[in-house]
Order: C-alpha cells, then structure tokens, then sequence
C-alpha cells in the first residue's frame, strides 16, 4: 500500500507515518496542499490520498478539488463539520475525524479493497 | 430544621410559601408604586395606616407601609394579615378590641392601639394568597361597600405589579441563559477542537510504543513528540482553569521570583519545535526579570502559537527579548502573516475574541492579558513593520536584590 499524506503539523505526520510503515506500508508525507498536489500529479502508484483540511495555503478541500482523482481521497481533520462533508461528498471524497489512527487505516484499505 | 408553625396556618401552606418566593419579592427595597398604592387606600378610606404585606414563613414582611414610620416586619403569629390570608374574601375587623378574633391580640392591646382593619388578600392566579393590603386605624369604624370595592381594586393592581416584575425579571434571565449557552457552547467546541490534534497523536504514539524493532533514536523522538503534545494539553486545561478563576471575578495566583528570560523563551520555543521554525534572539546579559517563570511560559506559549498559526510557511515566527524603559524588560513575538485589522485592536484580548476563520476557544489573549495583569506586566499589540503582527510583553526587571 502507498499512501500520500498531507499534514502541516509533524506531529501528526510522523506518527501517522510510523503507524502505517508498521503495517508494512509505504507512505510520502509532504507539509501543504500545494505540495501534495505536486506529488500527486508527478509520481504514479499511489492507492490513496489522505489530506488534513486545515492546512496554511491550500485546504484539502481545494487539494481534493484539483486532483485528477482515481485513487481514493480521504479528508482527515478534527473539524469535521456538515459544510465540509458536503463538499467532500460532491467531490466524491471520504471525511474522517482526527481521532483514530487504525480507524483512519481501517477506512483506507475498505476504499482501496472496493477499487479493486 | 423544620420548626413547628406558630398561629394560624392555611391549607397547603408549603405551595403558598413556594409562591412566595416565586414573586422574590420579600426584603427588596421600597418601591415608589407600592407605595403610591398603599398611600391611595389609606387617602381613599381617610385612615392613617395601609400596608402592602407579604406573610412569610414566621413573619409578615412589609412591601410598603403607610404611617408606620421605621417597621418593616413583624411576627406572623399575632398579625391579623395571617389570618386574613385563610380566606379569599376581605377580613373585616370594624372594632378589635370587642371582636373576638382580636381581642387579646398584642396589637390591639398593645402600643399600637389598633381597633379598624380591613384586609384584601393579595391572590396569584393559581389561588395562593400571598399577603394583603390593609387599611388599619386606632379607632373603631365601619367600612363602605364602595371602600372594599375600591381596595379589592388597588390589590389587584398591586397584584399586577408583582406579576410585571417576575415577567420582567424572567425574560431577563432567560436572556442571561441563552447568552450563557452560546458562550459555552463556543468554549466548548472550541477547546475540544483544540485537543483533538493532541489527543490523536498521543493516540497514535500508543500505537507504536513497545515496538522492539524501532530504533533508539525514534523511541527517543517518540518521547519528545509525546512530552510536547503532553504539554499542549496541560497548557489547554490550565487556560480553562485560569479562565474559570476570572469568571469568578477572581485574578490567577502569582508568583513572581528573579527569572532569566532565556530559560523561559528557550523552553517555549522548544514545545513549539514541531511547528514551523521559530527564530529565538536572547542577547547576553540581560538582567533578570521579577516574573512568574509558569505564567510567562504560558503567555509566551500563546504568543507563539498564534503567530504560527498566522505565519505563511515561508516566513519564521521570530521570538527575542530585550531591554525596555524605566528597569522593565520586554518580551516580543512577531509574526509575517496577514496582519491584524485595524478594528479588531481593541477588542484583542477581549473575553471570546476569536478572529473569523478561527474555531478556538477565544480565551487564549484574554487568559494571557490576565495572567499578565497579575504579574504587574502589560501586553501590547502593533502591526509589523512589513506585514503581520507584533505582540510585546513588557515586564518588569528584579532589583538586584531580586525582590522588589
């Protein structure tokens, strides 16, 4: 599993990352939207993108909203409001709290197992 | 403790007692229409004693009284309004001191003299008599049936203004709970908000500790990513508690003691290490400050965290100390971000001041001004000289003594 995540804080990003490296996964984990966005389009081979909303420059929504998706999409953010999943919902994008990691790698191979 | 009743006591005499204190009307000031009230009857019926009162558990409390200078209350047991308050039809008494109800009441005996009372209950609409108002005289006479007319009138008014004042007094707490609910609310939401960060990477860090295959070097990163995000939190519920002293009307405790700056802003720069880079000037040989080393941390924290929030990625948040006027010393954090607008200055460090596109909680600044207060420091704000903002912490330096 390769994963792109995008978080502007290090805390996050790097306990997200080691948890999922533990599992065996590859993860690239860049600090902003604009990044993320860079990476998403120049590098093949990622089965899911996972994007935190309240990031400085771009906000995962505005990410989401640029990418050419095929992969799976997820929102990962402790704002999660009603306006935020509907936008996500019209992008055809995923939401999840900021609460649960194993949840947030539960839901990852749910989406990406269903693409398949 | 529960005493037993002296007197007479009405049928569910607890539900009447509860509808006195639903009016919260005993013991509040004299009240200019109460008064014009009782003044009518008393001018109305050509005697020289009306009162408005109010029977209390073991007193008769006087919302207003006519020609009886200086007495507020009495006791209830040998009050005639006690007895008046059995019923639901005017208490009639054209001579006490024949009357058999009133004969040997101290009253009438007494110094007081009284020999004429006519008494209306004051009745609430659910049927409990809350008091009366009488008109009282040391002679004995009839009364007309145009007088108890007008009396039954004038306590009806007086009824009315008892009912105004509750409706009044209700709306406005309703009022008080509803802004109260919306406060809390938002400090709710947004102090939950601001765990969450913390509490999910302290959640996800769990998730990797005992891992035997990791190396020295991440198990040691783990602990400084756990210790920091730790400190968050505590720094979140020690706002909160401070918060909860101010609403008190309270100031936190302080403890100012000589403090080198450089140990504070170097330990508040280093909890922020995760973040953005924070560029710390502190020169050589500045004096110690008299401070409180715990509530400057905080302020300093809050600083800092606000200006990286506010920092584009590109533009560090810069930390330094330096002296100031009049044996003061002064703390600043500035940041390159958008600045603040010009109308939103004064309410800065307001209670709740959040700016727009903020969820936090909007103590931060006003828990910080207060904390600064307590420490005989001042906190000031000023747009940066190219673009962002500049916050000052101006505190005071310790003699060389190191007290003050």
């Amino acid at each position: 599993m390769r994963v792109l995540l995008a978080d502007d804080e290090l805390p996050v990003r790097t306990v997200v990352r080691l948890n999922m490296e533990r599992r065996g996964w590859t993860v690239d984990a860049v600090e902003d939207g604009e990044q993320a966005l860079h990476r998403a389009t120049t590098t093949d081979g990622y089965d899911a993108i996972v994007l935190d909303q309240r990031m400085p420059g771009l906000t995962g929504i505005e990410v989401a909203r640029r990418l050419e998706r095929e992969v799976p999409v997820i929102i990962h953010s402790a704002y999660l409001d009603d306006d935020l999943e509907r936008q996500a919902v019209e992008l055809g994008c995923h939401t999840i709290g900021k609460a649960d990691i194993a949840q947030l790698m539960g839901k990852i191979e749910e989406l990406v197992d269903q693409v398949i | 403790m529960p005493r037993p009743l002296r007197g007479v006591i009405p049928r569910e005499e607890g539900a009447r007692l509860a509808a006195v204190r639903r009016y919260a009307v005993l013991d509040t000031p004299p009240d200019g229409a109460f008064d014009r009230v009782a003044a009518l009857a008393a001018r109305f019926c050509g005697v020289p004693i009306s009162t408005i009162s109010i029977v209390d558990e073991d007193r008769i409390w006087f919302k207003s009284a006519t020609g009886l200078a200086g007495v507020e209350q009495v006791d209830r047991e040998p009050g005639l309004c006690a007895s008046a308050i059995l019923g639901e039809v005017p208490y009639v008494v054209t001579d006490a001191s024949i009357d058999p109800r009133t004969m040997s009441n101290p009253l009438v005996c007494g110094e007081l003299g009284l020999r004429f009372y006519v008494a209306v209950p004051l009745r609430t609409s659910d049927g409990h008599n809350l008091g009366t108002l009488n008109i009282i005289d040391r002679r004995p006479r009839e009364v007309s049936a145009e007088e108890l007319a007008t009396l039954a009138d004038l306590a009806a008014i007086v009824m009315d203004e008892l009912e105004l004042r509750l409706a009044a007094r209700r709306t406005v707490e309703l009022e008080a709970l509803r802004t109260a609910a919306e406060f809390r609310d938002t400090i709710v939401a947004g102090i939950s908000h601001e765990m969450r960060t913390p509490l999910a990477v302290l959640h996800g860090i769990t998730g990797l500790a005992f891992d035997a295959e990791a190396g020295v070097e991440q198990n040691e990163r783990l602990q400084d990513l756990f210790r920091r995000q730790v400190g968050h939190l505590d720094r979140l519920v020690e706002q909160f508690l401070d918060f909860a002293t101010l609403e008190h009307g309270q100031m936190p405790t302080v403890a100012p003691a000589p403090v080198e700056l450089r140990a504070i802003l170097e330990t508040a720069v280093e909890l922020h290490a995760d973040r953005r880079g924070v560029q710390l000037t502190v020169p050589d040989g500045l004096p110690p400050a008299l401070v409180d080393h715990a509530r400057t941390l905080h302020i300093v924290c809050e600083l800092i965290r606000n200006a990286i929030r506010f920092s584009p990625p590109d533009a560090p948040v810069k930390v330094w100390a330096e002296p100031g006027e009049e044996r003061t010393l002064r703390i600043i954090v500035e940041d390159r971000g958008r600045g603040i607008p010009p109308d939103a200055l004064p309410h800065l460090f307001t209670k709740f001041y959040r700016s727009p596109d903020s969820t936090g909680s909007g103590l931060g600044l006003f828990v910080a001004s207060a904390l600064a207060d307590a420490q005989q420091a001042t906190m000031e704000v000023e747009p940066a000289p190219d673009s962002g903002s500049r916050f000052t912490l101006v505190v005071p330096r310790a003699s060389r003594s190191g007290a003050r």
